[in-house]
């Protein structure tokens, strides 16, 4: 697998062109992390269409400044001002994103948001992906922040995440069952609590960096879950990881039961992983460990671990193998092969309802990955 | 949330000129679309064609090749990663590749329509597309079709009797039931619809438009790829599709008219079927109603408020509260579904 939209750091690896990139710009990813932020008003700095993409993803209130021919030649910032000015009288801070074009500007826009408590996000699209615009929102944000609490942050939620909220109410639960006190939520929390932050951050979905706090491990896939606990458990006093890790112990007999139940009529599946890395990871854990399966073919989203595969046409031209019996992924890859088995776990999820919170870390979601995998296995079984 | 949203600022937020232009390009059949600016851009229209064509039972998404503009282009331009871009288009050997530039590529001073005139095996063509540097989303739809204008020879010796439609809204939910009644309104003239410029259309048909003596815009939004149209290659022209009951009637008087054809017998028959539909949904007489006018497009009003008082339901405040359709109906058959939504919404109240 050589292909993809991804470009390395120091061009090692270049791609010129790009087929049908599938994975949102960096602008997205700043404006998902702010957003995830209450007492906070984000406003997109760049044109309509720079508005419109991020809003039809991330289902929260943003404004937008909208500009056009007359501001990018005679200059943007009296609009933004305008604008920041209006937004700001809902109450609450203003964070501004900048996009592309007047980031190309080089338009100095501070003097412009004098008199305004607004945070100043530089992230325009052409940097990156979603991971690396979350990173630059998260950066600027957490310059304001400040460790004065006991317990862990939560850390790598992320508003694009299919599985955010649930993420979040499992790990609220499971460090509650532990009696580890919560700092912070990197990202989405109230603007002040980053004021109040942990020393320690645990991670849902690592591949949206912690940002603050010492990263303390991932509360995705049992094992992983069960060591960050402990090590967690360590350093917080009057922690006890003891029913916690009974329960974890109880997941795993739960979900090697139901697979070997489902080997006992099946062999394993052929598997193909297009998600972030992250995931890709604990799907493709689940699927060797307690499936049998061989290794997955892995189509990272991001380059966190390798390179980046975001073009359409080199992921269909991936997945073309009528071996596979399984996809996980998002609807571009349930499309280019809607006979195998499919999971969605990567955005976007068109064409399906999606209203409540799985998760996919902690116990209950290791529970969810495997029922999601077994019930879509054994559902193509059926339709034959 | 949008700010300042009101119908007299619609270039600051109706949408992308890309978009636009896409919304072209893209149902252009053999044709590749590439887009000179950074993956964002193409990446925010693939997911948007992605989420539009399989709510239209498609899913396949149309090859959109980004030249992937990132800081290196930024700093030292973007010609060559354009130039590249329009190679991997060629290999998959279209019959037409458009050129779609962006905010970024117009903003760093590419000279993409340069790049585009160099001589190829396949034909390249420019259409600007600079998100707000070159307007909003109606504008690309207008510099999308006059560059395909572009393609037709001006002295074509065969003139075809069907109408040519064009500027259809290809990302609109009702897009092929619009169509639909729009052809079953000419066959009652028996005139065939000809030419979808641009609906699935091979590129290669590019060339016929030259040859249609007849066309009808989708909306008067569009009477400008109308004058071109007529001035280019002498084409007649009715300036939009044919809107509520009293619309369809006129339509079919004026595609009569320009066809040479009585169309007298058509309209009588047309109006034989309003007349049902205004039975049908006699249930809806002498109810209290309401609408909201604030976001609502002028032509649904007009439309919905000839239709209340052909039903002699009454409008006022407080009222049901009608839902109204976000472009107006088209034809009848439009007219029948807007009423349908009525009566919904009634018996929900």
């Amino acid at each position: 697998m050589s292909g993809g939209c991804s470009r390395a750091g120091g061009g090692v690896f270049h791609v010129p062109e790009c087929i049908n990139p599938i994975w949102p710009c960096a602008l997205t990813g700043a404006v998902a992390f702010l957003a995830g932020y209450t007492g906070i008003s984000v406003v997109i700095h760049g044109s309509s269409g720079c508005y419109y993409y991020p809003k039809s993803l991330i289902r929260t209130p943003l404004f937008g400044s909208f500009i056009l021919h007359d501001e990018v030649v005679f200059g943007t910032g009296e609009r933004l001002r305008s604008v920041v000015a209006d937004v700001s009288k809902r109450g609450g801070r203003v964070a501004v994103v900048n996009s592309c074009v007047p980031a190309l500007m080089g338009e100095d826009l501070a003097p412009y948001l004098d008199g305004y408590s607004a945070l100043f996000v530089d992230a325009p699209g052409f940097l990156g992906g979603v991971e690396t615009g979350y990173r630059i929102a998260g950066e600027t944000l957490m310059k304001e922040a400040a460790i004065t609490g006991d317990g862990v942050n939560i850390g790598g939620v992320c508003l694009l995440d299919p599985f955010w909220r649930g993420n979040l109410h499992e790990a609220r639960r499971m460090l509650a069952r532990a009696g580890i006190p919560v700092g912070t939520v990197v990202a989405a929390d109230h603007i002040e609590a980053v004021s109040h932050a942990s020393p320690l951050t645990v991670m849902v979905n690592p591949d949206y960096p912690a940002i603050i706090g010492e990263d303390s491990g991932s509360l995705l896939g049992i094992s992983s879950c069960m060591d960050t606990i402990m090590r967690v458990v360590e350093r917080v006093p009057g922690a006890d990881s003891s029913l916690f890790l009974d329960e974890c112990r109880l997941a795993e007999e739960r979900s090697i039961a139901a697979c070997e139940k489902y080997l006992r009529r099946h062999d394993p599946p052929v598997a193909a992983i297009a998600a972030q890395a992250g995931y890709a990871s604990f799907f493709g854990e689940i699927l060797t460990t307690y499936l049998g399966a061989d290794s997955p073919l892995i189509l990272p989203r991001n380059d966190s671990s390798g390179v980046a595969v975001t073009d359409y046409a080199t992921i269909a031209d991936a997945l073309s193998s009528d071996e596979y019996t399984l996809i996980l992924g998002s609807s571009y890859e349930h499309q280019m092969r809607p006979d195998a088995a499919f999971v969605g776990i990567t955005p976007p999820q068109r064409g399906r309802v999606i209203l409540g919170s799985p998760p996919l870390a902690g116990s209950e979601g290791m529970l969810n990955g495997v029922e999601m995998i077994l019930n879509a296995c054994m559902d193509r079984k059926k339709k034959g | 949330m949008i700010l300042n949203h009101s119908h007299t600022d619609i270039s600051r937020n109706e949408g992308c000129t890309l978009t636009g232009v896409l919304s072209v390009t893209c149902f252009l059949q053999d044709a590749v679309t590439v887009i000179h600016g950074p993956t964002g851009c193409t990446h925010h229209n693939a997911s948007l064609l992605h989420a539009s064509l399989a709510e239209n039972d498609c899913f396949d998404i149309p090859l959109l090749v980004s030249s992937n503009v990132s800081e290196e282009e930024v700093i030292f331009g973007g010609e060559g990663a354009l130039m590249q871009a329009i190679r991997s288009a060629e290999s998959y050997n279209p019959s037409l590749i458009c050129v779609v530039s962006t905010c970024i590529a117009e903003t760093i001073g590419d000279d993409t329509a340069a790049v585009c005139r160099e001589s190829r095996g396949v034909p390249v063509v420019h259409i600007p597309g600079s998100g707000f540097l070159g307007g909003g989303f109606s504008d690309g739809i207008q510099n999308a079709l006059m560059s395909l204008l572009n393609l037709s020879p001006p002295d074509s010796h065969c003139a075809e009797d069907s109408m040519m439609i064009v500027g259809e809204k290809n990302l609109e939910y009702e897009a092929e039931e619009n169509y639909a009644e729009v052809a079953r309104l000419l066959s009652l003239l028996d005139i065939d619809s000809g030419l979808r410029f641009v609906r699935r259309m091979p590129a290669g048909d590019c060339s016929r438009i030259s040859s249609a003596r007849y066309a009808i815009l989708r909306d008067p939004s569009l009477d400008p790829i109308g004058s071109a149209l007529s001035s280019r290659f002498g084409t007649e022209i009715i300036s939009g599709f044919p809107i509520g009951l009293e619309g369809s009637l006129r339509f079919l008087r004026q595609a009569g008219d320009m066809a040479g054809i009585d169309a007298l017998p058509a309209i009588r028959d047309e109006e034989g079927m309003q007349d049902d539909l205004v039975a049908t949904f006699s249930d809806l007489a002498g109810i209290s109603v309401s609408i909201n006018t604030s976001m609502a497009d002028p032509g649904v009003l007009q439309v919905a408020r000839t239709v209340m008082d052909s039903l002699d339901m009454v409008e006022e405040d407080p009222g049901i509260p009608l839902p109204l359709p976000f472009d107006p109906p088209v034809g009848t058959t439009g007219v029948r579904r807007m009423l349908q939504s009525w009566r919904r919404g009634i018996s929900r109240a």
